[in-house]
């Protein structure tokens, strides 16, 4: 907690790419929580407060622009930064991040090292 | 009559009452045509005996005085009379010319014979010595008592023309017969015509209203037709819009994996076991992506129709032993169980593409059973057939569902179901092949997470026992 924290949520239901995100973050010395539905994530973030999620659109029970939505209207977890991860990024999509409040977005297909280089970006120092 | 049955037989409901309807317009028309028609002749008939009327008037009225009607003739008075009235009367059609007196007596008559004869019952010459023109046709039957040489059917026209000396009552009055015969025919022409005319007129009429009522509606229907086949063509659009949507996303998931393992594999120096853990996920990424490319694959092979089956007896038993085998690592939550009925139990099948249908439909069943749960497969010999049953304990099927659920690219929409990864294709492509193996496929569900049963029904192979009570 305090100055170093390292907590990031990954809000992914896919496992192939949970265990991409796990491997790529690696070096970054990062505290990975995992959630697999949007409720879940939810209930993690406030719950844990985590600097930063990493958010997958489409999830199950709540997708990711809702659970990123109810995360910025929530004071509680209002601070921590969200990246979310599409699928394409299309001017809609952009939008669509920016009106849901996300801080930033990374497009599928991402290599590991356009990943490690967001979440060391996005974690305070 | 046998072509025109056949016509009968061989032609739509429009068609017959099209046809029914021209034949009854013309006989309609030759109906009013007809009524029409018996105007124009009491018309004509009236004009006829008018101008007979006319001439008599004109050309006998001044031959006789009054004396000649005081009383009978006197031989040369008569004989003076005669050849005027004869003379007179020659170019006018008329067949014999009697004169009245008031009384009621013939004076007068191009039939000497009649000269004496009283008036019975004589309505028209009553009428006439009141100063009108009257006139009757005579039935045949009557005008042969009157005309010599008159032919016993003929028309005849009989006009009483009072005779006038002054005064409001005529004393006397001519009776001319007038031959109709010349009459008869010209208005009979003008009958015929005007029936035809009005016939054929309204047949034409009809037939135009028929065309104009069929063109409307099949503009109608053409303009109906093309706003389907837009409709059609629309839904086509989107579906196909979303099925590129969701085989992008499907690519795009196991190409991340492949692209990113990879990179990890060639940047990163890590033990063997990090090493062997990531080459096994880029395996299975790459398996996914063969998986979807397969798929994509059977359905365009299905759509030209290039897909090859063999057929054989295939056991029931081994063929989902052999699709189990791709389950190895089921989620803890699934349980799997199998039960079958009339060993040895054997469909004709093609064993690969049955091993692909049981496949495809366990998958769905553990895919969407997301809470896990159990998913039992039977099998059991139905008559002549095999049904293999695949049941889970999942989300089920909405009722509203059950007919679009096999088809290309269709997805039940719900919001658990919408995150479950999915093409649309599996259940067409396990339908098609089910359906071309010969078989058919059938799905039940109580409804909305009260999981759901497909079964594939096949024929049995028949043994040789079988083959002997196959109507038992």
């Amino acid at each position: 907690m305090g100055e170093s924290d390292r907590r990031v949520l990954l809000a992914e239901d896919d496992p192939l790419l949970v265990a991409l995100v796990r491997a790529s973050v690696r070096p970054a010395g990062v505290e990975l929580l995992e959630a697999g539905t949007g409720t879940e994530a939810v209930a993690i973030a406030r719950a844990r407060r985590p600097p930063l999620v990493l958010l997958d659109v489409g999830l199950p029970e709540m997708d990711g622009w809702e659970v990123c939505q109810e995360l910025k209207a929530d004071p509680a977890t209002r601070g921590a930064r969200i990246v979310m991860l599409t699928a394409r990024a299309t001017a809609a999509d952009r939008e669509r991040a920016a009106e849901a409040g996300a801080d930033g977005y990374l497009t599928k297909p991402f290599s590991p090292a356009e990943l490690l280089a967001a979440v060391t970006t996005w974690l305070p120092a | 009559m046998i072509p025109l049955r056949r016509w009968w037989a061989g032609t739509s409901l429009v068609g017959r009452f099209t046809a029914v309807g021209l034949l009854l317009t013309v006989v309609l028309g030759l109906l009013v045509g007809k009524a029409t028609a018996s105007a124009i002749r009491i018309t004509a008939m009236d004009e006829e005996a008018q101008r007979i009327a006319t001439i008599v008037a004109g050309r006998l009225g001044g031959l006789l005085r009054p004396e000649d009607l005081q009383g009978s003739l006197p031989p040369d008075r008569y004989a003076e009379i005669d050849r005027s009235i004869q003379g007179r009367t020659a170019d006018t059609g008329t067949l014999a010319v009697n004169l009245w007196r008031a009384d009621g007596t013939v004076v007068y008559s191009t039939n000497h014979a009649s000269v004496g004869r009283r008036a019975a019952n004589d309505d028209e010459l009553a009428d006439a010595l009141t100063g009108r023109t009257a006139r009757s046709i005579e039935p045949a039957g009557r005008a042969d008592t009157v005309l010599r040489g008159a032919a016993g059917q003929d028309p005849v026209m009989e006009i009483y023309v009072p005779l006038m000396f002054g005064g409001s009552r005529a004393a006397g009055a001519f009776e001319v017969y007038r031959d109709l015969h010349d009459v008869d025919a010209r208005i009979g022409a003008v009958e015929r015509a005007t029936a035809i005319a009005l016939g054929t007129g309204m047949a034409v009429l009809l037939a135009l209203l028929v065309l104009v009522v069929r063109g409307a509606s099949r503009q109608l229907r053409t303009q109906s037709d093309d706003l389907a086949r837009l409709a059609a063509q629309q839904e086509i659009d989107r579906r196909q819009t979303e099925f590129v949507g969701i085989v992008s996303h499907e690519l795009r998931t196991p190409l991340t994996a492949l692209l990113g393992f990879s990179e990890l594999l060639l940047t990163r120096d890590v033990p063997d076991a990090d090493r062997r853990e990531w080459t096994a996920l880029l395996h299975s990424g790459a398996q996914r992506l063969g998986h979807l490319v397969e798929q994509l694959l059977d359905v365009s092979r299905l759509d030209e129709g290039r897909l090859e089956l063999g057929r054989a007896r295939v056991p029931v038993a081994g063929a989902v032993q052999e699709a189990l085998e791709s389950f190895a690592a089921l989620p803890p939550a699934h349980r799997i169980e199998q039960s079958y009925r009339g060993e040895p139990l054997e469909a004709v099948a093609d064993r690969d593409k049955l091993v692909q249908v049981l496949t495809n439909l366990i998958s769905n069943a553990v895919k969407y059973s997301p809470d896990g749960g159990l998913v039992r497969v039977d099998g059991r010999p139905n008559g002549s057939t095999v049904r293999i049953s695949v049941t889970d304990e999942g989300l089920g099927i909405p009722p509203e569902e059950m007919a679009t659920i096999f088809d290309r690219f269709h997805r039940v929409d719900d919001e658990r179901r919408r995150t479950i990864e999915g093409t649309g294709l599996g259940l067409y492509i396990t339908r098609q092949l089910v359906e071309m193996q010969g078989g058919r496929i059938e799905v039940y569900s109580l409804g909305p997470r009260r999981g759901s049963t497909f079964t594939v029904v096949l024929p049995a192979a028949a043994d040789e026992a079988g083959e002997d009570d196959a109507d038992g």
